[in-house]
């Protein structure tokens, strides 16, 4: 019996090796575990034949000393990844069958080291959500309950199944994608470690685009060493990717820990006038207050265009959206609802396959790029986006990182915000403007609200930096209070 | 500093002539619904019109530089039936749409 709560990728890799127990083994372990968790809804679909394959095939390759540098390893991937020959459904209804002939890059960088495809996670449809509840397959449901609670919690989104996953020990390590905060906040609602790299540092390729100027892909994981060391094998640059960028890999894992004595830590001021909850802002002074004691220079900083950054981003995002999702068509794959004349066919496909909140989308990108309302919507927040960028700059000519709460609010019940779209909008405030600005950023679990609920700290730095997120990020992880989730409600 | 079109309020006809646009059907009983949401939100988004923006360049996205370039070589080919694997309708090697040109 493997204890999968108490371990995580970096033990996982460590145990593998030292032959203490086998692939075949551990992923035994994972897919009874995976079974006993129905209750979650966070896998779309299960690899488990394939999988058992490949962990043979690992073991012996550890036996003979041909062991990759993640030989064995098994993993969640976001449904929004294409795996070959594994159905890849953007949790949607218009992809509900389909099957890539191809692999995302960022997996198949990961199966060249040795990783194991455990299953596809659910995610809000075409990332488009900030609760995992547009998904197709129904809402995921977070591993977390408020202490004498027994609402069920949304796992945050986009990347909730994903978020889920790791924080109730179903993967080690899930992939995710974050366009404006869909890795960062899921992690904060779960108590995992959620990083969204540098845009450009992790190839987009085989991703199901969504917003493609924001669109990065990250690491969900429970430490901050997994997530360096998930970095590692996911970052890198990528022919296939035309934004992919070509610039050297720092050594993550040797960063993680290094001293952070002497360098500054910037608090953006606007950030104090936000609406957050009084525990998440009470534990954003504390953990201020964890560097103060490292030794570590707090400085104030402006970041004047933040409050815009929403506003901007619900301009931008459907924009790229409408574009990016005109290929879903009925013609060349994915549903088809059949119409008299191929107008009917594509209004019948697009009306009927994609769910409220991606027609909303749709419908608004549609809006803001057609003639006459150009210049006055998508233009201008190109322009607002370009001021939130040079706040970020100067801000960085003064700190080594940022810090501020991931989320403004714990997780919330499940259909509590859904009939109210700038209600569940407003969950990314504190996440947006990194996309915008294409900055590396991670969030941090930082201890347990007054209901027994996780909270996140959002540390950001400057472009391909990421090295000092998890230099700074270790302050966090030893300074909180016990973050363990002591119920495992779920399990059948 | 708040220009015309900006002013602009959205109607069921908006709603109707962008999801036209946008090749969506959308039932009756949906668009009134759509009316006030969209409009809400392209509410809330107008204020950007506080921040003044002359002089500033757009940006398109975070990158410094141009996009890179490649040669325009083929670099695979052959893959007729991974294509069409996914096809609702095909027919000896193409997709099947209904009659276009009477």
């Amino acid at each position: 019996m493997i204890d999968l709560v108490s371990s995580d990728l970096v033990s996982i890799r460590n145990s593998l090796q030292n032959k203490e127990f086998t692939a075949v083994e551990l992923l035994n372990e994972y897919i009874d575990r995976i079974a006993k968790s129905s209750k979650l809804n966070l896998f779309n679909t299960t690899n488990f034949e394939n999988a058992h394959k490949a962990a043979q095939e690992s073991d012996q390759k550890i036996i003979r000393g041909e062991a990759r540098s993640l030989e064995g390893i098994p993993i969640g991937v976001k449904d929004l990844f294409c795996t070959a020959g594994i159905k890849t459904t953007a949790s949607s209804k218009i992809l509900e069958n389909f099957v890539p002939a191809y692999e995302s890059t960022i997996t198949q960088k990961l199966k060249d080291q040795g990783m194991i495809l455990l299953g596809k996670l659910s995610n809000d449809e075409f990332a488009m959500g900030s609760s995992n509840e547009t998904s197709s397959s129904g809402p995921a449901v977070n591993p977390w309950k408020g202490d004498s609670s027994d609402k069920e919690l949304v796992p945050g989104g986009s990347s909730g199944g994903s978020s889920g996953a790791v924080a109730a020990s179903l993967c080690p390590l899930a992939t995710a994608t974050d366009t404006g905060g869909s890795i960062r906040q899921p992690a904060a609602f779960t108590g995992t470690v959620g990083l969204k790299p540098t845009y450009g540092r992790c190839s987009r390729w085989g991703i199901v685009a969504f917003a493609s100027s924001l669109d990065q892909a990250g690491p969900i994981t429970k430490t901050i060493a997994d997530s360096a060391m998930a970095l590692k094998y996911m970052a890198g640059y990528d022919e296939k990717d035309s934004t992919s960028a070509d610039v050297d890999i720092e050594d993550y894992e040797q960063a993680v820990g290094q001293s952070i004595k002497g360098m500054t830590i910037g608090v953006p001021k606007e950030y104090e006038e936000l609406d957050l909850e009084d525990d998440i802002k009470q534990n954003w002074y504390d953990a201020i207050n964890w560097y103060k004691s490292e030794g570590v220079e707090i400085v104030s900083v402006d970041l004047p265009h933040s409050k815009y950054a929403l506003p901007a981003y619900y301009i931008i995002a459907p924009a790229e959206a409408s574009s990016n999702l005109a290929r879903y068509d009925g013609v060349k794959y994915g549903t088809r609802m059949t119409g008299d004349s191929l107008d009917d066919l594509y209004k019948n496909t697009r009306g009927q396959g994609f769910g409220a909140e991606v027609k909303r989308r749709i419908l608004i990108g549609t809006y803001v790029l057609s003639a006459g309302y150009y210049d006055a919507y998508y233009l201008k927040a190109q322009k607002v986006r370009r001021l939130i960028h040079s706040d970020f700059v100067e801000a960085f000519k003064k700190v080594d990182v940022i810090i501020t709460p991931t989320t403004p609010t714990t997780a919330f019940g499940i259909g509590e915000n859904l009939s109210d779209p700038l209600k569940m909008y407003s969950n990314d405030i504190l996440t947006v403007p990194v996309n915008l600005a294409g900055l590396p950023a991670i969030s941090i679990p930082s201890g347990l609200d007054s209901q027994g609920l996780p909270m996140g700290i959002q540390l950001i730095t400057n472009h391909f930096n990421e090295g000092k997120l998890f230099q700074f990020g270790s302050v966090v992880e030893k300074s909180r209070s016990s973050i363990t989730n002591q119920s495992e409600w779920w399990l059948e | 500093m708040v220009s015309k079109v900006n002013q602009m309020t959205i109607t069921k006809d908006t709603i109707r002539k962008i999801s036209n646009l946008a090749k969506i059907s959308i039932a009756d009983q949906e668009v009134e619904k759509l009316e006030s949401e969209i409009s809400s939100i392209i509410r809330w988004v107008e204020a950007l019109n506080e921040v003044d923006t002359e002089n500033v360049d757009p940006m398109s996205n975070s990158l410094t530089g141009a996009l890179r370039m490649r040669e325009d070589l083929v670099t695979d080919g052959n893959k007729v039936s991974d294509i069409l694997s996914n096809s609702p309708v095909d027919d000896e090697n193409f997709f099947v749409v209904p009659k276009v040109i009477e």
